[in-house]
């Protein structure tokens, strides 16, 4: 949904109390009967505290804003977390009070052998149980790697689609929903076990909305192998892309499931079989 | 003394059965967004418990429902927004009352001296939160908030672009996963706040 300019600046004005009590009262009738028009209020708004947060509003938005949108203790905490959002990444745009910096001192002479040794002592008891963890614990190795895996994938599928032509590490694979894991007619890849990549074509089923499904791979016990929530969305909403390492899969049955990232529910019909093995 | 109205299981039919007479499901569909609606209206107007005037609109509602269920035509989610400014006008009393309580210097050298502590827990809060997204989400939410100033409207689109999402689409999923995170981490300072 999109909305027309003015309405937008309209719903900036409403928030920044910038409106007459007639027009406040047509603004709130109207996210009382459309929800979409709520949505977007609720996205101006966030706006509003990302652009107070980084010094982009006027003087008078911004005393406006205060006055008005600052009033409540769970105002000033959204504050807080959105300024802390903008920090997490961009430091050098910290627009809140600076924090108190202490004099450089050498390390060295900032650091006590007594704490050293304790430093030392608890980093031996800690590898020591870690280690005990990974290697007792396969759910504990099996979390990791997963996220690993997650990580990479994300990571493969952030930039966007990377064009396949010419490439012979991309192994391109369409699926269609409803085929039955462990069925002679499913689908069949086969993978070496180290450098491909598989770009996963999964078509859409009718009625459903793209740009809220994400996957959920599942092996032949039915364990999750990994999810990934914003899969590329291509030919006019009709087909998911996502591009996974070969090595995510070892020889077996698995399926592909859609699921809807906003009630993180499955979706009916959305079920993609396919069998790996090995060349 | 007078006894607070407290809604019955009738009452409470009642007004599903006003929201959509035929479908249960769509009828809660309305209930659980009007309560939203109200929520949402009680914050933007500033009022400090927005859930609690919500539900005390409901209850308002659903009393007065008896009297007026053959005669309303309107919308019914109007009719809550009509009782709703009613409340509100109880809301501003009681905001005045809280504004004189409280002493503008008082409150100033409070927020000095609680800030930059409070700006430490918040980081560990969000920090353990980032932690509970899923990967994607995570990697997401950071990248959205990358870029800031006015280069953020371009970054934001190109994003979009890459993600083959509408740009639109891309705010309304990092607004979800914010007021995710949001939620955690006010639950996470809460908790750190019970337990000093």
């Amino acid at each position: 949904m999109l909305l027309p300019e003015e309405d937008e600046q309209f719903i900036r004005r409403y928030l920044l109390g910038d409106v007459s009590e007639e027009e406040s009262r047509r603004f709130e009738e109207r996210i009382f009967i459309h929800s979409e028009f709520q949505t977007h209020a609720l996205l101006v708004e966030d706006e509003l505290f990302e652009d107070y947060s980084a010094h982009l509003l006027s003087k008078d938005e911004r005393e406006k804003f205060e006055r008005h949108m600052l009033r409540t203790p769970a105002a000033r905490e959204k504050l807080n977390i959105i300024s802390a959002m903008q920090l997490h990444r961009t430091p050098a745009l910290s627009t809140t009070a600076p924090a108190v910096v202490p004099p450089a001192i050498p390390y060295w002479q900032r650091v006590s052998w007594r704490a050293l040794a304790y430093a030392a002592i608890l980093l031996v008891v800690v590898a020591g149980g870690l280690w005990y963890f990974i290697k007792d614990r396969e759910g504990f190795t099996d979390a990791v790697r997963r996220k690993q895996l997650e990580s990479v994938i994300a990571t493969l599928n952030r930039q966007g689609l990377q064009p396949s032509a010419g490439r012979q590490d991309l192994l391109d694979v369409k699926l269609t929903p409803g085929q039955v894991r462990g069925d002679d007619l499913q689908t069949k890849l086969t993978l070496p076990e180290k450098g491909i990549t598989v770009r996963f074509h999964l078509e859409i089923p009718a009625g459903q909305e793209a740009q809220n499904l994400g996957v959920v791979v599942l092996n032949g016990e039915n364990k999750e192998v990994f999810s990934y929530d914003h899969p590329i969305v291509l030919k006019d909403q009709k087909e998911l892309v996502l591009d996974v390492p070969g090595h995510a899969f070892s020889p077996d049955d698995y399926v592909f499931k859609l699921r809807d990232i906003l009630t993180g529910q499955d979706v009916a019909g959305g079920d993609y079989s396919f069998r790996v093995r090995r060349p | 003394m007078v006894k607070p109205w407290t809604p019955s299981p009738d009452d409470f039919e009642r007004l599903l059965n006003w929201l959509d007479p035929t479908d249960r499901d769509r009828a809660g569909e309305k209930y659980e967004a009007i309560r939203q609606s109200l929520i949402r209206t009680f914050i933007w107007r500033g009022c400090h418990k927005p859930e609690e005037l919500a539900d005390e609109t409901i209850n308002r509602v659903m009393r007065k429902l008896p009297v007026i269920i053959e005669t309303y035509e309107n919308d019914p989610a109007l009719y809550f927004y009509g009782i709703g400014r009613n409340v509100l006008k109880e809301c501003y009393r009681e905001v005045a009352i809280l504004r004189s309580m409280n002493e503008p210097e008082r409150l100033n050298a409070s927020r000095q001296s609680d800030q930059n502590e409070q700006r430490e827990r918040v980081f560990g809060c969000l920090d353990e939160c980032l932690g509970k997204l899923t990967e994607s989400s995570r990697v997401l939410v950071l990248h959205y908030y990358e870029v800031q100033g006015m280069a953020k409207v371009n970054f934001r689109r190109d994003l979009a672009a890459e993600m083959g999402v509408a740009t639109n689409a891309l705010r309304v999923r990092v607004h979800r996963i914010r007021t995710q995170l949001q939620k955690c981490v006010s639950a996470c300072l809460n908790s750190s706040m019970t337990m000093k």
